[in-house]
C-alpha cells in the first residue's frame, strides 16, 4: 500500500439532518481527499460547504455514515491528537478578546504544550516564521481587538500555519481581504502545499481557485455535484448547472488558458 | 515565575502585618518571633523573651487561623471567579452565579432554626448544614441542566439563576414565620470569619490548594475556550470536558469557603477583572494572580472589618464592596486613559 493511501480523508456515506422532516443538509456524501493535493471547494451558499468542512473537524456529528482519518474513525480520536492532525481556519474569530496578536498565534501550539511549562524556543520560532508569512510580524503586540477584519484574518491564518497540521482545512480565508493579501494569502497556501501539506479550502472566487488549485469539488444542494482535476470540473456546464446562471470563458487571459467571468 | 513568587512574598508579608493589627499591639516584628517559633526546626531558635504568653495566645489562637481564613475565602472566590467568567464567557459571572451559595444559605438557616450542635471537620451545625445545602445544589443545577440533552453552559448558567432565586425566596419565606431568626440569617448571610478556628482553616485549605491546582492545569485550555468553544475543539480541547471539570471543581470550593464564612460577594467578581486589567487576559496569569490577589484583599478587608469600629465588628462583605468599588472604578479610568477611547 502506498503512502497516499495511508493519509487521506474519507467521508463514508455521510448525512447530516439538523431538522428531522425537512431536507438534508449533507445528503450521503462519499468523497475521499488524498495527502498533498490542494483542493478548492465551490459551490452556491447553502450548498453545504461548511457543513461538509464541519464534519471533517468533528465539529458536528454525521446522522448517517462515517468519516475516515489515516483509516481511523473520526470519532475514535482524540481531541488532542485530532489537533495535532487537522488544523481549521474559521471565518472569523471574536474580537472582544483582549489578547496579542502573538498570543493569539501562540495558541496554535497549544496542541503540543506542556501544563505550568512556558513555550520552548522551537515553538517560538514556529509562532515567529508564521507571523513573518502571513506579513503580521509588526502587528505582534497588538490586541487582536483593535486590527481590521482583514488584518485578523491574517492572523487566524498565522495562528492556523503555527499549529502546524499535515491537515489545513479553511472556512473562506481570502474573503475579507484586498487584491493584494488575496493573491499573497494563497501564493502561502501553494507553498504549505508544495512543503507537503495537504490544503481543503472553501473558496468563492472560482479564478482564484483555478490558479491555484489542484483539484476542485463543487457541491449543490448537500451534494457533491463534481469532484476532479481543474480542467475537467471547471467548465460552463457545470457552473451554468450549479449557479442557475451563464459564464463567460475567456481564453487566454491567465496563466492557466481561460478567465471565466460571470454574465451579468 | 519570579512574579508568582513575588505575590507569595507579598501574601506573607500581608498576613504578618495582619496577624499585627487589633485592639492588642503588637509590632510585626513580635508578631514574626511569635509565628517563627510554631515552626519545626526554626522555632528552637527564636526567643520569646519579653513578649507575653497572652500576646502568644492572641496571635496564634486567634489571630492567625483568622487571618488565613480570610486569605484562602478571599483566593478561592477569586480564583473561581476568574475561572467562571472563562467558562461562561461573561464578564459578570461571579463565584454565587450558580445557586451554590443560596443552598448554602439555606442550610445555613435551618440548622440555625432547629438550633443543633454537632461538629464535624471543625465544621459547626450551621457549616455542616451549609455545605451539605451547596453540594445539593450543585447536583439540582447540573442534573437539572442536563435535562434535554447534552450538559451547555447556558443552559447551566440560566438554571443556576434559576435556582438561586427560587432558594432564596424559600429564605424570606422560612424567615417571614420565624422573625426572630432574621437578624442571625441576614449576618451569617453578609460573611464573617469571627468564629474562624485552626480546624476550618485547615479544612478549606485541604480545598483551596487542590482546587485552585486544579483549575489552574487548565488555564491554557480556558484561554482557547475564551475564543469560543468549537474554536477551542479545533485547537485540541475536550470542552465538555474542561467544562465539568471547571464547573464541579469551582463549585466544590465554593461550597467549601461558603459553609465557613458565609456569603461574601464582590471578591470573586472583582479581583479577576483587576488581575486583567494589569496583567492582561492570558488565564496563565490570571487565575494564579487572582488567587493571591482575592487572598491579599480579603485579609485586608477583614483586617479593617474587625477593628475599624472595635469592639463592633463590621460585616466583611460590607467592607470588600466599599473598598473594592472604587479601587476597580479608578482602574477602569486608568485602562480607559491608556487606550485612549
Amino acid at each position: 500500500m502506498s503512502n497516499n493511501c495511508l493519509h487521506r480523508v474519507r467521508l463514508d456515506h455521510v448525512v447530516w439532518q439538523p431538522q428531522k422532516g425537512k431536507e438534508p443538509v449533507l445528503n450521503n456524501i462519499s468523497l475521499e481527499f488524498f495527502e498533498g493535493e490542494f483542493y478548492g471547494m465551490l459551490g452556491p451558499n447553502g450548498a453545504g460547504k461548511t457543513s461538509l468542512v464541519r464534519q471533517i473537524l468533528r465539529l458536528q456529528k454525521p446522522d448517517q455514515g462515517a468519516i475516515w482519518l489515516d483509516q481511523e474513525n473520526l470519532r475514535a480520536w482524540d481531541r488532542d491528537a485530532l489537533a495535532r492532525k487537522l488544523a481549521f481556519l474559521p471565518q472569523t474569530i471574536r474580537e472582544d478578546v483582549d489578547f496579542t496578536v502573538w498570543d493569539t498565534v501562540a495558541m496554535g501550539r497549544e496542541p503540543y504544550r506542556k501544563r505550568f511549562f512556558p513555550l520552548e524556543e522551537k515553538d517560538r520560532e514556529v509562532i515567529r516564521q508564521a507571523l513573518e508569512m502571513t506579513d503580521c510580524l509588526k502587528l505582534k503586540d497588538k490586541r487582536v481587538s483593535i486590527l481590521s477584519g482583514g488584518e485578523r484574518q491574517r492572523v487566524i491564518l498565522a495562528r492556523t500555519i503555527a499549529q502546524d497540521t499535515p491537515w489545513v482545512i479553511l472556512d473562506e480565508p481570502v474573503s475579507n481581504l484586498d487584491v493584494r493579501h488575496q493573491i499573497e494569502i494563497m501564493g502561502i497556501l501553494k507553498e504549505l502545499q508544495e512543503q507537503g501539506k495537504t490544503i481543503i479550502a472553501i473558496l468563492h472566487d472560482m479564478n482564484l481557485a483555478a490558479a491555484f488549485c489542484t483539484k476542485i469539488v463543487i457541491m449543490k444542494e448537500g451534494s457533491v455535484y463534481a469532484f476532479g482535476p481543474v480542467q475537467e470540473v471547471l467548465t460552463e456546464r457545470n457552473l451554468e448547472e450549479v449557479y442557475g446562471m451563464k459564464f463567460e470563458f475567456l481564453e487566454g487571459r491567465s496563466k492557466n488558458g481561460v478567465y471565466i467571468v460571470p454574465q451579468v | 515565575m519570579k512574579k508568582i513568587l513575588s505575590a507569595f512574598l507579598l501574601l506573607l508579608v500581608a498576613l504578618l502585618a495582619a496577624v499585627s493589627v487589633g485592639s492588642a499591639d503588637l509590632s510585626m516584628w513580635d508578631s514574626l518571633k511569635i509565628l517563627l517559633h510554631r515552626l519545626p526546626i526554626a522555632g528552637e531558635w527564636v526567643q520569646l523573651s519579653g513578649i507575653g504568653t497572652v500576646y502568644e495566645t492572641i496571635v496564634w489562637e486567634v489571630r492567625m487561623p483568622r487571618v488565613l481564613l480570610a486569605a484562602m475565602t478571599g483566593g478561592i472566590l477569586a480564583v473561581v471567579g476568574s475561572a467562571y467568567q472563562g467558562i461562561f464567557l461573561n464578564p459578570l459571572a461571579d463565584p454565587h452565579i450558580l445557586g451554590v451559595s443560596s443552598g448554602a444559605a439555606l442550610g445555613a438557616t435551618m440548622a440555625m432554626s432547629a438550633g443543633l450542635s454537632v461538629s464535624v471537620w471543625g465544621l459547626g451545625a450551621v457549616g455542616l448544614f451549609a455545605f451539605a445545602g451547596a453540594l445539593l445544589t450543585v447536583f439540582l443545577v447540573y442534573q437539572a441542566a442536563k435535562i434535554g440533552g447534552s450538559l451547555s453552559v447556558m443552559h447551566m448558567l440560566l438554571t443556576g439563576t434559576a435556582i438561586s432565586t427560587m432558594l432564596s425566596s424559600m429564605i424570606s419565606l422560612w424567615m417571614t414565620f420565624h422573625h426572630d431568626q432574621i437578624v442571625k440569617v441576614y449576618m451569617w448571610t453578609l460573611g464573617s470569619f469571627a468564629a474562624a478556628t485552626w480546624e476550618k482553616t485547615a479544612f478549606l485549605s485541604v480545598f483551596a490548594v487542590v482546587g485552585t491546582a486544579v483549575l489552574c492545569a487548565g488555564a491554557g485550555k480556558l484561554n482557547l475556550m475564551m475564543m469560543g468553544e468549537e474554536d477551542a475543539k479545533c485547537l485540541g480541547v475536550d470542552t465538555g470536558r474542561l467544562q465539568k471539570t471547571f464547573i464541579v471543581t469551582s463549585s466544590l470550593l465554593v461550597a467549601a469557603a461558603v459553609s465557613v464564612s458565609g456569603i461574601i460577594g464582590f471578591v470573586g467578581l472583582i479581583v479577576p477583572h483587576c488581575v486583567r486589567l494589569l496583567c492582561g487576559p492570558d488565564n496563565r496569569k490570571v487565575m494564579p494572580f487572582s488567587f493571591f490577589a482575592g487572598a491579599i484583599f480579603l485579609m485586608a478587608c477583614d483586617t479593617v472589618a474587625r477593628t475599624v469600629a472595635a469592639p463592633t465588628e463590621v460585616p466583611v462583605g460590607v467592607v470588600t464592596a466599599m473598598f473594592g468599588a472604587p479601587y476597580f472604578i479608578s482602574l477602569i479610568w486608568r485602562e480607559r486613559g491608556r487606550r485612549g477611547s
